[in-house]
């Protein structure tokens, strides 16, 4: 399966930082997992590593296996620290 | 009503006490989060919340209503702060009425520690230095 769909990753906190940016748009292959793209995000700018994270995709927790949508919003969830 | 709020305006104690005012209750435990000066060994001059808002708001939401629906409470309200923060400012408040003092400790209590787990927001310290930086985990 070549065929690719566009997601937008949004950055926050320390993974902003790293990033330089409050997110960008990527083009994937359909059918990556949410553990893929993380990958190769983390190679890309040096990410903490994804045991440590969470992962939503369009505001509701999702697992390192779901495979995002054409237009879906991704946010990766470093460690929190509220309250 | 919405039971779990975030803002990034000084929270006001005194309309939220009155939203768990209920003639049934007999008991209202508070707890109230505030920036401290130190965190292990270091000066602190205040800090920054940074929330992800669109999932903050379900999952506080969802930790108020699991207090409500696990403890015999009659009401509960929490609110976080978020943006720029000083030293003594109140990050978080979290208010719980009840008939009995024993389920409102303890839904104040859970409400907390839920939200130090999983509420997706994130605080960066400045310290006197001139250094800053993201915390790393609950604590």
């Amino acid at each position: 399966m070549n065929e690719l769909i566009e997601i937008q990753i949004l950055y926050f906190a320390v993974l902003k930082d790293k990033t330089g940016q409050n997110g960008e748009i990527l083009s994937i292959k359909k059918e990556s997992t949410l553990a893929s793209i993380y990958c190769q995000l983390q190679k890309q700018y040096d990410l903490p590593d994804q045991h440590r994270l969470k992962v939503a995709i369009n505001d509701s927790f999702a697992t390192w296996d779901d495979r995002p949508n054409h237009g879906d919003t991704i946010v990766f969830i470093p460690p929190v620290t509220g309250g | 009503m919405k039971k779990f709020l975030v803002t990034d305006e000084s929270i006001m104690i005194k309309d939220l006490l009155v939203a768990l005012e209920d003639p049934a209750c007999g008991a209202v435990s508070t707890f109230e989060g505030r920036v401290r000066k130190h965190n292990k060994k270091r000066e602190v001059i205040g800090l920054h919340y940074e929330s992800y808002e669109a999932l903050c708001l379900k999952e506080g939401q969802q930790i108020v209503n699991e207090a409500i629906n696990h403890f015999e409470i009659t009401n509960a309200l929490c609110i976080h702060r978020f943006g720029a923060l000083e030293i003594g400012d109140l990050a978080i408040w979290i208010g719980v009425s009840a008939p009995h003092r024993d389920a409102s400790f303890k839904a104040c209590r859970y409400i907390i520690d839920e939200v130090k787990i999983r509420l997706p927001i994130w605080k960066k310290e400045r310290y006197v230095d001139g250094d800053s930086g993201w915390l790393e985990g609950a604590g």
